[in-house]
C-alpha cells in the first residue's frame, strides 16, 4: 500500500483513498462494443451499486475487474496496483473477492469445503504438503477451518457447514456465495447480483448482512444489483450503465429519478422485467 | 447353492475390477471432462511394459511391477500435457473421438516396439496356480488380490478426496474451473495429477486383469474397458463410488448370465457363448438407459458439471 492513491486530506486522517480506479474502459465482443469508455472510481469503505438494463455490460465490468475478461483499452488499478497484467488468481490474492451471477460454487463440496478452497490464496504450504499427515501444511488447515467456522458462524450459516452445498435452497447458496468470497479476506468485494432468486424476506436479512460487512470488516462494495430497494437500502453511490456507457452517477435517491434513468429502463418496456419496471416507477413516484 | 455363491464371488472379482476402471474413467471425466476411450490402451501399454521387463531383462516380478507403475505415472503426465491440455477447450465430443486416436496411436506404438505383443502371449506372475478356499469357495490368488487391492485403492482415494488439501482442490476444480483459477488453485497442476493417478488405476487394473487371465495381447484390454464403460454410465459418470458399484452390478451380471446361460441352447445358438452374455449385458444397458439416462444413481446429465 505504499503508492496508494490519496484522494485527500491526511490531517483529519480520514483519507479519501480511492481503491479501485477505472479510467477509459473498452471492452469489445465481436463487434460489439459491450463497454465503452468507462471511468469509475471506488472509494475505500463504499457500496458502489451498478446498475443498468439488461446487456448493459455491468457483469463485463465485474469480469474485467476480477480478471476474466481482458479489456481492449483502459485501465484499472487497485490500491495503485496496475490490474490489467495480472490474472484473475493474481488480483484474488491481492484482495478481490467476487461472488457470480449463476453462483459458480462448488456445488458437491460442503459449504465448510467451500470455505476453504475460498482461503486457497492465503495459504502458503503447497497442495502436495498437505498429503502429509503432519507438518505446516496441517497447522495451516486448522487454522483455515477455524476461519472458516467463524465465517460462517457470523452469517448465521453454521448449521449447513457440513451440508453439501447442491442440496442447500438457492437463498442460502447465494449466502454461500458470499461467505466463500470473504474466506479469501478481500478488500473489495465484488457481487454479482446478490438478491437475484433470493425470497423477499431474506432480501431483507441479506442488506443487513451487507451494511455490516463495510462497517465491521472495513470491505469495500461493488455490486451489481436489479432489486432497486436493496440499491435504495445499502448503496451510497450508484452508478447506471446503459449500453456499456455510464449514463448517470450520484446518490441512489437522486439518481434514480433521473429521466435519463427511468428512460434507459423504461424505454425498453419489452425487455426489462415487470418486477424491475414496478420498482423503477416506484421510486419516480417518490 | 454353493455354485451360486461361488458364481457370485467371481462376480464380484470381475466387478471390483471393471470398477477400479470405471473409477478411473470418472475421475479423468469429472475433473477434466474428457470421456476417455484410451483409458483401456493405457492399462494394455502398461502391462505389455511390465511384460517386456519380465520376459526380456527377466526382472523380479515385484521391482518390474514398481517400475511399470512408475512409468504409468510418467505416461499420464505425457498424454495429459501432450494430448489432453491442447485440447482442454475442445467441445466433449471432439475430445472422446480424439481418445480414440489416442488409443490406436498407443496400440500401434506398442506394437511396433514389441511385436511379440500381437498376438496373445503368456503373462507371468507369482500368484499363478495359487488360491485360497473359503469353506468350500475357490479364490484363486490372483483373484483374490484383485478383490484387496480394489478395496483398498477405493478407501485410499475416498480419504484422499475427502481429507486432503490436494483432494478438496480437485474436486473443486472438477465443480467449477473459473471459480477454482480465481481462488488461486493451481488447475493446470490439478489435471496433471488427475491423468497421473487415473493411469496409475488403469495400470493396477491392467496387471490384475492380465494377471487373471495370464494371457495377453497388445488389445487385451479392449473388451473389458467397454464394460467398464458401462459400469461407469450405469453409476452416473459423475461420482466415484457410482462407478464402482456400477462396474460391479455390470461383473455380477456377466457371473450371473453365465451361470443361467450355460449348457442352454436356442435352436443353433448356443446360449453359453460369451459372445450372446455380452449381448444381454448391452440389451440391458440401453433399455436401462431408455428409462434412467443418467444412470442408476446419477444426478448430472452427461455433461460436465
Amino acid at each position: 500500500m505504499d503508492h496508494e492513491a490519496q484522494a485527500t486530506s491526511p490531517q483529519t486522517g480520514q483519507a479519501r483513498n480511492v481503491l479501485l480506479e477505472v479510467r477509459g474502459l473498452n471492452v469489445r465482443f465481436g463487434g460489439l462494443l459491450a463497454v465503452a469508455g468507462l471511468d469509475l472510481d471506488i472509494v475505500e469503505g463504499e457500496i458502489l451499486a451498478l446498475v443498468g438494463p439488461n446487456g448493459a455490460g455491468k457483469t463485463t465490468v465485474l469480469n474485467c475487474i476480477s480478471g476474466f475478461v481482458r479489456p481492449a483499452a483502459g485501465s484499472i488499478r487497485f490500491a495503485g496496483r496496475d490490474l490489467l497484467a495480472l490474472g484473475p488468481e493474481r488480483r484474488a490474492a491481492l484482495g478481490i473477492g467476487r461472488t457470480f451471477q449463476n453462483g459458480q460454487l462448488f456445488a458437491s463440496l460442503t459449504v465448510l469445503e467451500n470455505l476453504l478452497i475460498g482461503r486457497h490464496a492465503h495459504l502458503r504450504a503447497g497442495l502436495f504438503q498437505g498429503l502429509l499427515p503432519f507438518g505446516p501444511a496441517k497447522r495451516e488447515d486448522a487454522q483455515a477451518r477455524q476461519r472458516a467456522r467463524e465465517i460462517l458462524a457470523w452469517l448465521g450459516l453454521e448449521p449447513y457447514a457440513n451440508r453439501v452445498v447442491a442440496t442447500l435452497p438457492a437463498g442460502l447458496q447465494k449466502l454461500v456465495g458470499v461467505a466463500r468470497a470473504l474466506a479469501g479476506e478481500p478488500r473489495l468485494l465484488l457481487l454479482d447480483e446478490p438478491a437475484a432468486g433470493v425470497p423477499m424476506r431474506e432480501v431483507t436479512v441479506l442488506v443487513e448482512h451487507l451494511r455490516r460487512w463495510c462497517t465491521d470488516l472495513g470491505l469495500t462494495l461493488l455490486l451489481i444489483e436489479h432489486n432497486m430497494h436493496v440499491v435504495q437500502a445499502v448503496a451510497q453511490r450508484v452508478c447506471v450503465l446503459n449500453y456499456g456507457r455510464k449514463l448517470t452517477e450520484g446518490e441512489p435517491t437522486t439518481v434514480l429519478r433521473e429521466p435519463a434513468v427511468l428512460e434507459a429502463y423504461l424505454g425498453r418496456e419489452e425487455e426489462a422485467s415487470p418486477l424491475l419496471e414496478q420498482e423503477v416507477s416506484d421510486h419516480a413516484a417518490r | 447353492m454353493l455354485a451360486l455363491l461361488q458364481i457370485l464371488l467371481s462376480g464380484l472379482v470381475t466387478g471390483s475390477l471393471y470398477g477400479l476402471l470405471a473409477l478411473g474413467i470418472v475421475l479423468i471425466y469429472r475433473t477434466t471432462g474428457v470421456l476417455n476411450f484410451a483409458y483401456g490402451a493405457l492399462a494394455a501399454t502398461v502391462t505389455c511394459f511390465l511384460y517386456v521387463l519380465l520376459t526380456g531383462p527377466h526382472l523380479p516380478f515385484w521391482q518390474a511391477l514398481l517400475l511399470s507403475l512408475l512409468f504409468a505415472l510418467l505416461l499420464g503426465a505425457v498424454v495429459e500435457r501432450g494430448f489432453a491440455r491442447p485440447l482442454l477447450a475442445a467441445p466433449i465430443l471432439t475430445k472422446a473421438i480424439a481418445t480414440l486416436a489416442l488409443a490406436l496411436v498407443l496400440q500401434t506404438v506398442v506394437q511396433a516396439l514389441w511385436p511379440q505383443l500381437t498376438s496373445p502371449v503368456h503373462f507371468p506372475t507369482p500368484f499363478e496356480g495359487q488360491a485360497l478356499r473359503l469353506g468350500g469357495l475357490y479364490l484363486s490368488l490372483a483373484d483374490g488380490l484383485a478383490l484387496l487391492t480394489t478395496a483398498l485403492l477405493l478407501g485410499l482415494l475416498q480419504l484422499f478426496l475427502q481429507r486432503t488439501r490436494l483432494g478438496i482442490a480437485m474436486r473443486a476444480t472438477a465443480d467449477s474451473l473459473e471459480a477454482a483459477r480465481l481462488m488461486g488453485i493451481p488447475v493446470g497442476l490439478i489435471f496433471l495429477f488427475a491423468w497421473m493417478l487415473a493411469s496409475l488405476l488403469a495400470a493396477i487394473a491392467g496387471v490384475l486383469i492380465a494377471a487373471r487371465q495370464t494371457v495377453i495381447d497388445v488389445q487385451f484390454m479392449d473388451p473389458v474397458l467397454l464394460l467398464a464403460f458401462i459400469g461407469a454410465v450405469l453409476g452416473g459418470l459423475d461420482r466415484l463410488a457410482g462407478a464402482v458399484v456400477g462396474g460391479l452390478v455390470v461383473g455380477l451380471a456377466d457371473n450371473v448370465l453365465a451361470l443361467l446361460l450355460a449348457g442352454h441352447s436356442l435352436g443353433t445358438l448356443d446360449l453359453g457363448d460369451p459372445g450372446i452374455r455380452q449381448t444381454l449385458i448391452f440389451a440391458g444397458f440401453v433399455l436401462l438407459l431408455l428409462l434412467r439416462p443418467r444412470g442408476l444413481f446419477g444426478g448430472a446429465a452427461l455433461r460436465r458439471v
